[in-house]
This record gives structure tokens, sequence and C-alpha cells, in this order.
């Protein structure tokens, strides 16, 4: 007999499951505009939106609805607001344009804002010249899959992020396009997030920025022609596995920036033709191994205030600079990896080199201090001052050395 | 002639020596000395200005103040920072109004806004939350 109540509940339940109902929107539909499906539809509902242009201004999605677009119908921002704000948990948006957000230097506006709202996915949608794209805050579990955002204002100055994450948590961001935005992706107090198999092209800033973000995680993603490159800031146990970081040329420009970091991993990465391939600075406790750094203006630029970090099994191959920095390093160990400046020998067959490698040369001792002294590069001069250093070293820094270089790359 | 040509290049040298005028940021270009990142947002930034007018420039309030903090030298005369209501204008930093904590969001995270007249930082306090601030209390704070 106890069972009884119990049998009620369900029963209750999914008769209001059953009772969700499916709005068809449509340009000559009895329903034509988008709010007005949302005044009608209550919790769980469906709301399926078919091809044409709506006005979307300010629109505030307050329940649990799954809203499809058929053929990617157009949500209009009309430059006046915001396109769409999510304040309730278990939304679901799939296949919509978004565009034509406010833009602005005081607020925010974004394509599409979630605020305070739990298990809200967005999937497959396209954001067009909207201030920032994808902006959550204080949102928790939720899924950002298969967007591809287009910044307003694209490449220049006054743009805002792609996708920007302000404390959220759980948060997993995978198959994204981001481009011409400040940021691709920003996360500041975000924690236990993924991104993974993204790209983030042409942004004016970075591809990646993390603030003060923790525990997360990212791979497979590829971060190419942005301004600034990556950055990884104030931050602790980051993971990142499998990147591509290529062609961020520039002066300020780096494949990886990162700024008090610690306990990290940077594994398997590709850095390509980056004018600094990672840059560290009071980073310590990192793990910097199986990398592969190719045609980098430096490969890396290590500083004094770099603390307990290794880098192990890392190829540096047709590199200016395998590594630059401006002064002694205290506890990092670097040991076994390749470097293709490596002239040493291997008597006993053990495939590491006999003799430590130095891979700070004078030359980029001289360069740090006078960056006109670039004139010189691949001079005679220079290369009798290095080969001088390389004898009789006296200014290079002693502690910047491989202790057992590989003779052959280290295999992945 | 010879006194002339020594006083008019005296003259020359004291005037180009004390151009200590506030270079603007150059936003979207200039880097953070202190953090590195590239200064973006118009309603942050600071500057500092040595004797002989060499300027450097930060991406917000809370990096200038732990760039002072921390055991880097640089004998600033002057500390400029941007009037969070007016894009990119800098303002002198010892007589400015400054915001700190509610829900302002500074680029390095730690809520803090500077305005040039009281009344604004008053509007925003009431809006955002938050304490105001002199110059001297904001130096004292750890960012």
């Amino acid at each position: 007999m106890r069972i009884l109540p119990f049998l009620f509940f369900v029963l209750l339940f999914s008769c209001l499951r059953s009772g969700a109902k499916t709005i068809v929107v449509c340009p000559g539909c009895e329903v034509n505009e988008f709010n007005a499906a949302l005044a009608i539809s209550s919790d769980y509902d469906t709301i399926l939106i078919k091809k044409g242009n709506y006005v979307s201004v300010n629109t505030q999605v307050t329940k649990p609805l799954i809203i499809i677009g058929q053929d990617f119908p157009v949500l209009d921002g009309q430059e006046k607001d915001e396109v769409m704000v999510i304040t309730s948990d278990n939304v679901v948006l799939s296949g919509l344009a978004v565009i034509n957000s406010k833009r602005g230097s005081m607020k925010d506006y974004a394509g599409i804002r979630v605020t305070d709202a739990n298990n809200v996915k967005i999937i497959n949608c396209r954001l067009e010249n909207t201030f920032f794209g994808i902006y959550l805050s204080k949102s928790n579990n939720c899924l950002i899959s298969g967007n591809h955002s287009k910044g307003a204002n694209y490449g220049k100055s006054d743009t805002g992020n792609g996708v920007q994450l302000w404390k959220c948590e759980n948060v997993k961001i995978e198959n994204n396009h981001m481009e011409g935005h400040r940021d691709g992706i920003y996360f500041e107090f975000a924690k236990h997030c993924l991104v993974e198999n993204n790209l983030c092209e042409k942004n004016f800033r970075y591809g990646l920025h993390f603030m003060f973000s923790d525990f997360d995680v990212y791979r497979k993603n590829t971060f190419r022609n942005n301004g600034t490159g990556v950055a990884v800031m104030y931050t602790k146990n980051v993971e990142m596995y499998e990147n591509i970081f290529e062609n961020n040329w520039g002066e300020s420009s780096y494949g990886l920036l990162l700024k008090d970091i610690s306990r990290s991993i940077i594994s398997g990465n590709y850095f390509s033709n980056n004018t600094v391939g990672i840059t560290m600075e009071g980073s310590s406790k990192m793990n910097v191994n199986n990398n592969h750094f190719n045609e980098n203006g430096y490969a890396l630029k290590v500083m004094a205030s770099c603390i307990e970090d290794t880098f192990m099994y890392n190829n540096f191959r047709g590199n200016t600079f395998d590594a630059a920095t401006n002064g002694e390093l205290r506890e990092n160990l670097f040991k076994y990896n390749y470097w293709d400046k490596y002239e040493g020998y291997d008597l006993n067959h053990d495939k590491i080199g006999d003799i430590p490698f130095h891979p700070v040369s004078l030359y980029s001792m001289i360069i740090e201090q006078m960056p006109y002294a670039v004139i010189l590069l691949r001079s005679f001069t220079m290369e009798l001052l290095n080969r001088a250093e390389k004898s009789i070293p006296g200014i290079v820094p002693e502690t910047f050395v491989d202790v057992a270089p590989l003779m052959k790359q280290a295999s992945q | 002639m010879f006194k002339n040509f020594v006083s008019f290049s005296g003259i020359l040298i004291f005037v180009v020596s004390c151009t200590t005028e506030p270079q603007p940021i150059n936003y979207g270009k200039d880097a953070c000395v202190h953090c590195g990142m590239t200064i973006m947002d118009k309603k942050f930034g600071a500057e500092m200005i040595n004797a002989k007018g060499k300027a450097i420039k930060f991406d917000s309030g809370e990096c200038m103040v732990s760039f002072m903090n921390s055991e880097k030298k640089f004998e600033a005369e002057q500390y400029l920072i941007v009037n969070y209501v007016s894009e990119g204008e800098l303002i002198n930093a010892r007589e400015a109004f400054f915001l700190h904590g509610g829900e302002v969001r500074s680029p390095m995270g730690a809520k803090l806004a500077a305005f040039k007249i009281k009344t604004d930082a008053e509007n925003f306090k009431t809006k955002l939350g938050g304490d105001l601030l002199s110059w001297d209390e904001v130096k004292k704070i750890k960012f």
C-alpha cells in the first residue's frame, strides 16, 4: 500500500511530461514571432523555429525549453540590445543564427547570454556581428558545442570575446570555431572546464585566455593567426594536451604566454611559426614534455622568475633561437630534449649526447639587451662570438642547460 | 655668437627633456608592463611617467599598484589612470576617486575603477556596489 503515493507521483509526473507540446514558429504560421512562442509556452515545451527572419531584442528565456531552429532561422537583435538572455536551467538551443547585438564599451552586450542557469546546452548555432558571442556567468554544467561565431568589428580592437565564462564550473566547450573576436575563448574564474577540438583564429588578442581559472583541461585545439597568441595567467593545475599553436606573429606575440601559473602540464603540443613558442614568467612546478617546437623566432623564453619547471622529451627544430632568458635559472630541469643545434657526440651509443647542451646562445643574450642587434643575425661576427662563448663560457647562464640531450628526435 | 648658441641649445635641451606629458594609451597595440597583456579595455588603463618623461603603461590600476609594490624599479613622478566613464582619458591618479569591489569588472579581476568626478563614482557605487577609496588607500591594497 505504501507504494501507492509513489505510483501516483510517477503517473502525475509522466502526465506532466507527456503534456509537453511542440510550438512551430514560421513566417506564415499562426505563431509567427519568436517572442509570441515564448509567451504561450510552458515548461519543457519544444519550440521549432522554421527558416525566416525574426526580431529578437533582449528576448528573455525564463523557463526550461528546447528551442530548435530548422535551416538556421535568423534571430535579429537589430543592434538595439542583447539578442537573447537565458536565465532558466535546462534550456537547449540548437541550429539558430543569432545576429546583430548592440556594441558598446560600458556593457558587454552578447549574442546569447546565460546567467545563473545550469544545464544549458548551446549547440550548432551561428553567431554573426555580435559584440560578445556566448557569455556565461555563474552557470554550471553547460555545453557549448559546434558553434561558429564571427565577431562584430571583425579584427579591430574594440570587439568582444567569442565565448566568455565568468564564475562557471563544469562547462564543456567543444568543436567551436571562433574568429575575429577580442579573445576567442575567455575564462575568468572558470573551474573544472574542458575545451576540446576548437578552432580559434584571427582573434585580435588571444585565441584562448585564462585568468584565475584552475583545474581546467584543454586539448586538441588549434590556435592560429591570432593577434597576440594564447595566454594562461594567474592559474594553477591546468592541463594542455595536443594543441596546435601556429602563426602567431607580432611584436608582443606568443604561441603561449604563461604568467604566474603553477603545477600544470603542457604535453604533446605543436608550436610552429610563432614569434615566441612559449614565454614563461613567474611559473613554477610546470611539466613541459613531448612538445614540438618548429620554426619559431624563439622556441622558449624562460624568465629567471620561473622555478622547479621540468622540460623533457621536447623536439626543437629550425628555431632562430632555441631559448632565451634574462638571468640565472633556479632549479629548472632540462633533460632528454632533442635540439637540432646540438653538435655533441655519443661515444657509448646510448642515444644520449655525452656533453651537455646550452640552448641559450650568446647572441640571444645580446639581443635581449639590445634589440637592434638583430641586424647582425646570421653574421660572421656573431657566429664567431657564439663559437668563442661555447669554447670558453662566460656570459651564457650556466644553469640553462640540457644535461642529457637526445641524439635523435624524441618519438611521440 | 658662440655664447648665444650655447644658451640656445641649453634651452632646447631643457625644453625637450621636460616634456613629461601623458602619452595616450594605444589600445590594442600597447602591452601592459606588469602582466604582459595587450591593453584592450578603454574603461581601464594606467600609466607611470618618470622625471625624464619615460612612460610605462598598464592595462589596469591593479597592475600599476602591484607593479609599484613589486621589486621592479621605476622612479615615477606622475601616476595616471583612465577615467571609467570616458574612454582612454588619463587623469591624475592622486586626485582620482576609486571604486573597489561590488560588480566592477576590471581586466585583472580586482574590481577597481577610477573616476575623475566624485558624483560619477557615487553613481556607479549605487549601481555596482563596492567602496569609495582614495589613491592612498588603493596603494595599500595587495592585488
